[in-house]
């Protein structure tokens, strides 16, 4: 006798449980529908399929539910995309500030024996830009935890600094990419960490404001 | 559930017989409920042991909907189809 029919009911019964987990909260009791259902599913394959189309229909509610913008995004969700968005500037950002080769740090001594001649000020100026662009990125942080925890949109002029800070950071890398193609991995992760993940987290944070309140979905 | 409308059916009878899967069946269904157009209860199972089934059935509002779409769509396959000609 093949215990496989067990397993496979088993396997139904928790993809019916993760179902119930990602449906937004207002559409659980269709979990409870879903795995009523598969109750009288008598054919232990039919339940398992059934249950994988219950999980398919959970992941689509949930992601509908996020691209349709209301302020129910579950915050277990945005808070990780926030912090994978602005974490790495926010660091960037401390670095630049207030670490060992931080602006913070410089004092006219240094900025005299080190900085001195053109190059050396171009180097002052990338450090401070940098500084002051990275600084987009708690800044961003904090915008996230206001629209979390308070549900308050950021300003428009805000949203527009954090959209234009990474897209000015973008041409920057992208520039010193094509004047010395040698620093082509330094660049690819300053556009990534510095240029697409905030990019993408203001947009997403943008859009959200924008849409503060629900929609109705139609089919 | 259009032929029978005053029927009630749960959600495997719904997937059989328009062949849509559990995956494309429930969000049709819970757009439908969003916009009023199905009602929904919950039935004991006529089988012991069994949990409470969920059961669907086109409102009033759903029934006149689906009936103007088929008759749309009938009048749709009924007109002969004309050629757009093109410059």
């Amino acid at each position: 006798v093949s215990d496989s029919p067990t397993v496979r009911r088993r396997l139904a019964k928790a993809l019916l449980r993760q179902t119930a987990w990602i449906l937004p909260k207002q559409r659980r009791p269709w979990a409870e529908a879903m795995l009523s259902e598969s109750h009288h599913l008598a054919n232990d394959r039919e339940a398992l399929r059934w249950a994988v189309g219950c999980l398919i229909a959970g992941i689509r509610e949930r992601v509908r539910t996020m691209i349709t913008g209301n302020l129910k995004i579950a915050w277990w969700v945005l808070i990780p995309e926030m912090l994978l968005c602005f974490g790495p500037t926010s660091i960037g950002w401390w670095d630049a500030t207030f670490g060992d080769y931080g602006v913070v740090g410089l004092n006219a001594d240094i900025i005299h024996r080190y900085f001195a001649g053109a190059s050396g000020t171009a180097a002052l100026v990338r450090m401070f830009s940098g500084a002051i662009v990275e600084f987009l990125g708690p800044v961003g942080l904090i915008a996230a935890a206001r629209l979390i925890v308070l549900r308050r949109a950021m300003s428009r002029t805000l949203g527009a600094m954090l959209i234009v800070g990474p897209i000015i950071h973008l041409g920057f890398s992208i520039t010193r990419f094509i004047i010395s193609p040698p620093l082509l991995s330094a660049a690819l992760d300053e556009v990534i960490l510095f240029g697409l993940l905030p990019l993408a987290g203001a947009l997403h944070l943008a859009w959200l404001g924008a849409h503060q309140s629900p929609t109705p979905i139609r089919a | 559930m259009l032929e029978q409308p005053r029927n009630w059916r749960h959600g495997y009878e719904l997937s059989k017989e328009t062949g849509l899967k559990s995956g494309t069946l429930y969000p049709l269904l819970m757009r439908l409920a969003d916009q009023g157009l199905l009602d929904s209860r919950w039935k004991d199972s006529d089988l012991p042991g069994k949990p409470p089934r969920h059961m669907y059935r086109l409102t009033a509002g759903g029934l006149a909907l689906a009936r103007s779409l088929e008759s749309e769509r009938e009048e749709g396959a009924a007109r002969p189809r004309r050629l757009s000609v093109g410059m």
